[in-house]
């Protein structure tokens, strides 16, 4: 039986700790290359250091810092919990 | 030594690699500060002194992406595009902490021009986090050379100049299939490219910790919390002020009385008359007043360099976006308003913190509207004037115009929001650089680059202008009047007691002065504005005052103390301008007028320097003058309503 596709989620509703990949930036061209450009990408495996206001997060090396209202406009795919 | 004429190396790197800091290292004292052609983003250029050569280097603003549709991006592409037909160097620095991220750029630079040197900078937090990264197998990857180095600490920086040596001076190597992306790569392409690049030749060390993170996460957690951060943030800033404020006063009295002795130097040596009177009042005065804002700018670049340098600029940053965004203004903007309390001069040059172009205009079109050091003595005259043995409400009156000045400034910034600049400020999306000491070499680099940037630029335009104020004050001559002179017989015939003698003197002069005022051309201006600010209880002393003090509004105390033949110290200065009398023999300063003055003066724009540095940061004269029409406006009105209520109120 096919699993279900993984449905994508605000990184604003995202808790601390968490891992996933980005699925779509609804946001300014200027704003989604910067994000590009910082490496936050369908490719790369981000990190959620610190959720709320700001929201921290980490690709690879790059440790990034978005207002509350930018993380309620990033789609992610949220890396499966580890029970 | 010879010097190749056009030979040029442009540096370049995504923010925060450690770039200026090798920009320091190669040119030092040889680097000079101005703005891009048609832009106001700050170019540093310098030279760089080789056995051989002397190559010209030209520091470009830091970028994460060649194709970016940013100002900083498109300044960098049309500075390579120019250098392709110079056939210059292109130096990048890299994070060798955060290799594929910043091979991306490297990639998009190889794809484009020919000759590239790949500085690999910060070898030593990599090796902290338990990342070494194989700089010859880069280089043999690259096609180019690879020079390892901590710039910070000044390692490698000698080998950078032997391989820029022998760059400049050789052919362009063959590169190997793959050493670079195709010229016409997607993005995508570009990243696939620098990953593999880096996993070809950064290896981690299997049981390595993540260097300092757990520090970091803590940090951050405490630095953009939004109580103990503001916190964080008051300490910080008021810190920041207060050492501005104590570092600055010495050298800007050692400034003040250095000039006021050249002054009485020239007065004692110089004949009497219209050349004596350019060069002391016009000249050496037009100096002091550009020279005496030095030490606040120099300092204030200073500490603001040491603070970025800490990495704590971000996170505070976003710690003031969710108060300034509901005016339209970024978080970025906090530095160039809370500066902008000591002088708006430094708080507007301090606007190139911000990267939107819409949000620096909007922070500069505002930052005069903060109350400045020069507004105190006008504060504490009017104050004084208002509340006569009142010793609780002038201080409190005198708060209040803080307050007032604040909230215009906010108010201010949300309509040019909504209007002319129409726009939410740029979202908050910010690298958060890692936490580090800050380099005092770095920060005296730039304090020194600014302070030269701001006499070079604003300080001759100030210059100007204080010369063109003395003259509508000095001229024309007016014959003393007789009373003056009657005073002088007196002295001369008392000289045998020389304190009565002075004192007559003394009397004499500032009559004179008052006369000279009075029939100058600034007097005449006086009497013919006059009618437009009747409405505002003026009369065409006060209307004079105004003006004189559009120079500088500490400069209305002194025009008042003239007009009212006051004396010297502030108590005497007050009792004058309060008895001041009006051609029909009623008060000038009434309640009204002098709380619709004060009114007046929080909001006024009465500082030409500021629309100086206006019109240089923002690169065009119609902000200065919609920032002069506007904040006159508002004050204008403002002061009108004070003035007719309480007049309406039976208050005068």
């Amino acid at each position: 039986m096919p699993s279900n596709p993984p449905v994508p989620v605000a990184l604003s509703a995202l808790g601390s700790g968490r891992t996933g990949r980005l699925h779509e930036a609804r946001l300014d061209d200027e704003s989604v290359g910067l994000l590009r450009a910082l490496g936050l990408s369908d490719a790369e495996v981000f990190r959620l250091c610190k959720a709320g206001e700001p929201c921290i997060l980490q690709v690879g090396s790059t440790r990034i810092g978005v207002s509350r209202s930018v993380a309620s406009r990033i789609f992610v795919i949220p890396d499966p919990q580890v029970a | 030594m010879t010097s190749s004429p056009g030979l040029r190396a442009v540096l370049i790197g995504n923010p925060n690699t450690g770039k200026t800091t090798l920009f320091n290292h190669l040119c030092g004292a040889r680097a000079k500060t101005s703005n891009f052609p048609g832009t106001t983003t700050a170019l540093r250029t310098g030279s760089l002194r080789l056995p051989q050569l002397t190559v010209d280097v030209l520091d470009l603003p830091g970028i994460y992406d060649l194709t970016l549709d940013t100002t900083e991006a498109r300044i960098v592409r049309d500075a390579l595009d120019a250098d392709r037909q110079h056939h210059d160097l292109v130096v990048v620095i890299v994070d060798a902490a955060n290799l594929a991220r910043n091979l991306v750029l490297v990639g998009q630079l190889l794809a484009r021009h020919a000759r590239v040197i790949v500085c690999l900078n910060m070898s030593d937090v990599a090796a902290r986090r338990g990342l070494t990264v194989d700089a010859d197998g880069l280089a043999d990857r690259l096609s180019v050379p690879v020079v390892p180095m901590v710039a910070s600490r000044g390692d490698g920086v000698e080998a950078l100049r032997r391989a820029i040596a022998q760059e400049s001076q050789g052919e362009r190597a063959a590169r190997t299939a793959g050493a670079a992306p195709a010229a016409d790569a997607s993005h995508q392409a570009v990243s696939v490219w620098a990953r593999d690049v880096a996993a070809a030749v950064v290896t981690q060390a299997p049981d390595a910790e993540p260097g300092g993170r757990e520090f970091t996460e803590r940090m951050d957690r405490i630095l953009t919390h939004p109580v103990y951060g503001f916190a964080v943030f008051i300490v910080v800033m008021g810190g920041l002020f207060l050492a501005l404020f104590a570092l600055a006063a010495v050298p800007m009295d050692l400034i003040d009385s250095t000039f006021a002795s050249l002054s009485g130097v020239a007065t004692q040596y110089l004949p009497a008359g219209a050349i004596r009177d350019l060069l002391t009042d016009g000249v050496i005065g037009g100096i002091a007043g550009t020279v005496v804002f030095l030490p606040q700018i120099c300092f204030l670049f200073f500490l603001i360099s040491l603070l970025e340098d800490t990495g704590y600029l971000a996170r505070a940053a976003f710690v003031m976006d969710r108060f300034l965004h509901r005016f339209g203004l970024p978080g970025h903007a906090f530095v160039p308003l809370l500066t902008s309390h000591a002088c708006a001069l430094p708080g507007i040059m301090s606007t190139r913190l911000i990267p939107d172009r819409r949000d620096r205009l909007v922070t500069i079109l505002v930052a005069p509207f903060m109350s400045c050091s020069a507004r105190l003595p006008v504060f504490a005259m009017m104050t004084s004037l208002l509340f006569v043995d009142e010793p609780v409400l002038a201080p409190l009156a005198f708060a209040a115009c803080f307050m007032l000045g604040a909230g215009a400034a906010f108010l201010s910034a949300l309509l040019f929001s909504r209007t002319i600049l129409k726009g939410r400020s740029r979202p908050m999306i910010m690298e958060l650089p890692a936490y580090q000491v800050p380099s005092l070499r770095n920060a005296l680099w730039t304090a020194r680059d600014q302070g030269l940037s701001f006499l070079k630029t604003a300080g001759t335009v100030i210059m100007a202008i204080c010369v063109v104020m003395w003259w509508l004050s000095a001229y024309p001559k007016v014959a003393p009047p007789a009373e003056a002179g009657a005073l002088r017989a007196e002295a001369a015939a008392t000289a045998t007691v020389p304190g009565d003698a002075a004192a007559l003197m003394e009397r004499a002069d500032r009559l004179e002065s008052r006369a000279q005022q009075a029939g100058s051309f600034a007097g005449w201006i006086g009497h013919t504005i006059q009618p437009v600010f009747a409405p505002l209880g003026y009369d065409w002393q006060l209307s004079a005052g105004l003006l004189t003090s559009f120079l500088a509004r500490e400069v209305f105390v002194s025009t008042m103390a003239v007009l009212a033949g006051a004396g010297d110290d502030e108590a005497g200065v007050i009792t004058g301008v309060r008895t001041m009398t009006r051609e029909d023999g009623r008060p000038v300063f009434t309640r009204a007028t002098a709380a619709s003055a004060l009114v007046f003066f929080v909001l006024a724009m009465q500082c030409l320097p500021t629309l100086a540095v206006t019109r240089r940061e923002t690169g065009a004269l119609k902000w200065a003058a919609l920032q002069l029409v506007y904040m006159s406006g508002v004050a204008y009105i403002a002061a009108l309503i004070v003035y007719q209520a309480l007049t309406a109120m039976g208050i005068s």
